[in-house]
Formats: structure tokens, sequence, C-alpha cells
């Protein structure tokens, strides 16, 4: 080991120490690294991992905390095989930057090396400390030194005071890998799934939400209205999505979408639909079940009240009708919520939604008593129910009847004939 | 994120009547006014709601103690005994439908079970209804199915009695296996 390339290791490690007013004696240390880096000793560390090992058992020693940027020996990592808490240098091109509405927050970037991409959060620097390099989309840089934090559950790069960003003159066309819906992780995923189904966005700030799926399983999506979204995405369609973001948020995953990086594309996926199967009774089915009417305004569909109102237009004079199961399958352990669409609603109530608003005309309560009618058929009986997890709630994606001979194997129990009831019978 | 259930709703479980009517003590696991109040059953079930599926053999209509509030009184029979089923104003939509339903009829009840204790001391347990629903006789035997299962395994807890639960309910109601053993055969022996 290059005898001159210890000593100004050894220099650096002092020099740090002094920072904190204290004195090192150079020869140990120079013998420490040494120790780590020789190729004649067992280690063979790289140097900065060694700096970092010193710095480390010094610090300890006098009780201080010295932050030593980079364990790593600057070799550019995949961003698809990075470790959480580790120290990286990754190389990439950015594709999303964002200045969030934070005073500490200067930058958070997206960047993408073809294996992987991840969010880069650039914390505000003190004025007296070195900036980082501004990043830019479409540009390729090198970001060196810096650590992968986890907040929560989702992984960052976190650029910290002795983190580099160059920029690198480097322009490779980067095929995307598609995740798996069941695989993805909270992160920066890209994604090529099929839009299973929309929902009404409670929110102002929601563009469009819902469900989208491909052959491996389900996931909750949500467009963000503040990314001014142009595209609009489609019931039954396939997209790329590139650069999507997924969070964990009380046990369940969602992605919300990129509009920009989002393309419909023409093929198919067949969606593994049915993530969970419960046998258990419809104790309940709560208000706003039925019938309903929706506002037509584009890209809304909200359902309106009594007054024809929508939350966000206003008095609406156009409706589109719906009809729906909101309710509870209790199956004596949890009770589900569950969520029944238009298809299936029809089919429980035996009418399809023409059937049955022509049938309500002739109702005093009008299209509320099929509500009614709904409970009357439906609570306090038994159903095999299938469907997907979406926010505490069941989307139901298949219902029927259960039969008692499904019932005598579930319970493990059978009636009994018993004699004395023969005898009567017989009598 | 709005449609987020704040609170989660009991699961309803499932007592025969005479296991129900046996019943005297509650437990509330939380200091919260709104926190549901449990009962502990002679086998050891928890429940704050309760779904029972029987014979509706009897309703009558009538005012609350203090002759304000119209409500509704019932009987459920399940083939071991009957519960009584209450519907009053605060359960509305009960009420509606156990006016509409004509006795006898097989019906599905989910309600809150109450146990309320007499001035000679003598316990009493009722169940506030929240939903009566006519049902047929299929759902009805699927109820007693399930119910025979619950109540069987609750006793396989009891007589194991080597969780500090099982302890609690032995010394509460010293209960006779072999009473609770007879009423789940009397429910699962059809008369037919």
């Amino acid at each position: 080991m290059d005898e001159k390339l210890i000593d100004e290791s050894a220099d650096r490690i002092l020099r740090l120490f002094k920072e904190k007013e204290i004195d090192l004696p150079k020869k140990s240390i120079v013998a420490d690294l040494t120790k780590l880096v020789d190729e004649k000793e067992d280690f063979c560390l790289p140097m900065n991992d060694a700096i970092r090992a010193v710095v480390g058992k010094y610090s300890r020693q006098h009780n201080i905390k010295i932050v030593f940027g980079g364990t790593n020996s600057g070799d550019v990592q995949s961003i698809a095989d990075l470790v959480p808490n580790t120290w990286v240098n990754v190389e990439g091109e950015v594709v999303e930057v964002s200045k969030p509405n934070s005073k500490r927050i200067h930058q958070i970037a997206v960047i993408t090396d073809g294996t992987g991409s991840i969010r880069v959060t650039v914390w505000n620097r003190k004025p007296d400390e070195p900036h980082v390099t501004d990043m830019s989309v479409g540009t390729w840089y090198k970001i060196a030194n810096a650590s992968v934090n986890v907040y929560n559950d989702v992984p960052a790069i976190g650029i910290q005071k002795n983190t580099i960003i160059t920029k690198i003159d480097k322009k490779v066309k980067l095929e995307p890998t598609y995740s798996k819906i069941s695989e993805i992780k909270p992160g920066i995923v890209n994604i090529r799934a099929k839009i299973v189904r929309l929902f009404d966005p409670k929110s102002d700030k929601v563009s469009q939400t819902g469900i989208l799926g491909d052959e491996t399983g389900t996931l909750k999506f949500v467009i963000w209205k503040s990314t001014n979204p142009k595209i609009e995405l489609k019931e039954g369609k396939v997209y790329n999505s590139m650069f999507a973001s997924c969070n964990k948020y009380k046990d369940m995953l969602s992605v919300s979408i990129v509009p920009e990086t989002t393309v419909e594309i023409d093929m198919n996926i067949e969606v593994k639909s049915a993530n969970i199967t419960i046998f258990g009774n419809f104790v309940s089915i709560g208000e706003g079940s039925g019938i309903v009417k929706r506002c037509t305004v584009e890209n809304c569909g909200r359902v309106l009240s009594r007054m024809n109102y929508c939350n966000l237009h206003e008095i609406q004079k156009d409706f589109k009708y719906d009809m729906r199961i909101k309710g509870v399958i209790d199956d004596g352990v949890i009770a589900h919520y569950v969520h029944v669409p238009l298809k299936l609603t029809e089919q429980l109530l035996g009418l399809t939604l023409e059937q049955a608003i022509k049938k309500s005309e002739h109702e005093p309560l009008g299209i509320e008593s099929i509500y009614h009618e709904l409970k009357d058929k439906i609570v306090g009986r038994y159903y095999y129910v299938e469907g997907n997890v979406i926010n505490d709630r069941i989307i139901v994606s298949g219902i029927r009847l259960a039969t008692i001979n499904e019932a005598k194997q579930i319970t493990g129990v059978d009636f009994k004939i018993s004699p004395q009831s023969k005898l009567e019978d017989a009598s | 994120m709005t449609d987020l259930q704040v609170f989660k709703r009991e699961s309803a479980k499932y007592v025969f009547a005479a296991e129900f009517r046996g019943t005297k003590f509650t437990e509330k696991f939380s200091t919260d006014e709104k926190a549901p109040t449990f009962i502990i059953s002679p086998t050891g079930e928890l429940a704050a709601r309760l779904i029972v599926i029987g014979v509706l053999t009897d309703k009558e209509r009538t005012t609350t103690k203090d002759k304000t509030n119209t409500m509704y009184r019932a009987r459920v029979n399940d083939g071991t005994g009957d519960f009584f089923v209450s519907a009053s104003s605060f359960q509305p939509e009960a009420m509606m439908q156990l006016a509409r339903i004509d006795v006898p009829a097989i019906v599905a009840v989910v309600g809150k079970p109450k146990v309320y204790i007499k001035e000679d001391g003598t316990v009493f347990t009722s169940l506030n209804a929240e939903s009566v629903t006519v049902v047929d006789k299929e759902t009805r035997d699927i109820w007693k199915l399930k119910t025979a299962s619950d109540t069987l395994k609750r006793i396989g807890v009891i007589e194991l009695a080597d969780t500090q639960f099982a302890k609690n309910v032995i010394e509460k109601y010293h209960p006779n296996i072999e009473t609770y053993k007879s009423m789940v055969n009397k429910a699962l022996t059809r008369s037919v």
C-alpha cells in the first residue's frame, strides 16, 4: 500500500479531530491504517473504509461524534442493489425534480440508472456550508458519499455534508425494468399494469384514484391534482407508468402515478384478481347503498346528494345513475367493510340498473326504495365473497350465497337425527 | 384517505340463547366513554355484538319506562331458548323492520348484547337490535352450525383452562361444561 496515501489519510483524520480540539498521535493512526489496508495484513480494506473505522475507534475513545462520509470504496453501485443505512455512490439520469414546500428541503429528485430508481433528498445547507450542484431533469449525475435512508418504509438517498454531486457527460438510453405488482415495495417503481377500477376521488387534491393490476396482483393508485395531469386513465386499458412512487400507509401499499411518464400501451393483461376470500354474514348495508346519481363533469363522478349537489361542482342538472352496496360482511372474527360494484349488485338484487330505476319510479320513496329492498334481500344471510383489500375495505369481485354443505365443511359440525324425533315421526 | 374507518367495528359473535341467558358479566377494555361494553358468556365468548338467527315468536309494541318513546320487544327462539330482543327509537331502523315483520318468521338479528341487574339482584340479558331481517331456513341452519362450532371451540378452551382468560371465566361462572355440551347437542338435533 502506498505510504503516501496512508500519510495523507492520517493527516485527514488528524484534521477531523483537530476540529473537535483533540490531538491524536499521528504514529498510532498510521499504524492503525496500515494494519487495515496493508496487503500483507489480513484485512485489505479499501482506504475510505479504513479511515472510517479509525475515525470510529478514536471518536468512541474520546466520546465525540465525527461524521465521516463513505464507507465504500468509491465504486458506483446499481440503484436496484442499494442497501438501506449504507453509504453509496450512484450514477444515473435525473428524471424528476421538485422543490417541495419545505424550508428544510432544497430539492427532491428521482434518479434512475436502468436497474432501478430512487428518490434523492437534498437538504438545505447552512450559508457557510458548501452547496451541492442543483440537479435538473434529463441530465446525468454522479452522487458520491451519500447514504440510503428509509423513512416511512420508503428508501431515499440522503445528501450528507460530505456528499458530492457532479454532472457527468453520459447519455445512455435506459431500458426501463418493470416491477411485478406483487413484488412492489415502497420506493420509486416502474409499473406496467391495467386499470382495474376507478373510484370517485374523495378529496379535491386527487385527480384520479382506483385499482391497477397485473398477472401477479392488484394495488391502489392515485394521481394527485398537483401533478397537473394531462392524461386520463381509463378502466380496462394498460399503461406503462414510470417513476411512480409507492408508499405504505397503515400497512397498505399504494402508488402515486406521475402523469407525464405514463403512456397507454396496446396490450392486454390478465389481472390476477381476488386476494381475499371470506365466508360471512352480510350484517349491515350502509347508507349510500343502492341507486346513486353521479356527477357527469369530466373526471368527477362524485355521488350527488339528494339536491343533485356535487361537493366540487355544486348543483348539477345532469347526472348518471349507478348502483352499489357499501356494507359489512362479518366472518365472526373480523367485520369486513365491503364495496359491491354495479354488476354484482344487479346480480344480488335480481334486477338490472335500468329495471331497478323503473321499479323505483312507482315507489313513494323513489330510488331510496332500492336501498331498503337490498337490505331485505341480503342482510342476515351468509355469503362467499372474493375481493381485493383496498384501504381496509374489500372491493368485491365475486359474491354468492353460501350453502349449508359449505357451512358444514367450514364449521366441521353437522346436524344429527335424534331417535326421539324418529319415534315421533313414526307415530 | 378520508374513507378510512376511524374506529374498528366489533364483529358479531355466536352464542346460543341458553348460554346468553346465563350471561352475568360484562367488561369494558377502555375508559373511553364510547368504547364498547363486552359481555363475557359462561363459555368465555367476549362479544360487543351478536348475530342471532331464529324464529321470531312474539313481538310487542310498547313504550319506554318514562313513557316518552315507543319501542318494540320481541322474542327470538333458536331451539335452545329465547333471546329477548328490543328495538327502541335509538335503533329506528330495527324498529321499522320489526314493525313490518309478521310473527312467526325466521329472522336474523344483529345487535348489541346487554346485561341488566334488576333491583332484586336477578340478572337479565337482552339484545338491542340494530337490524332485523327475514331470512330462510337454510340461513338459520348455517347460523346453528356456526354457533355450535364456535361454542364447542370455547368449551375446549375452558376445559383446557391453560389461559388466564379461561381461568377468569371459570372463576366467574364455575360453568357446568356438560350443560353446555348438551345444549349444543340439542341445537344440532333435528326434530324433522
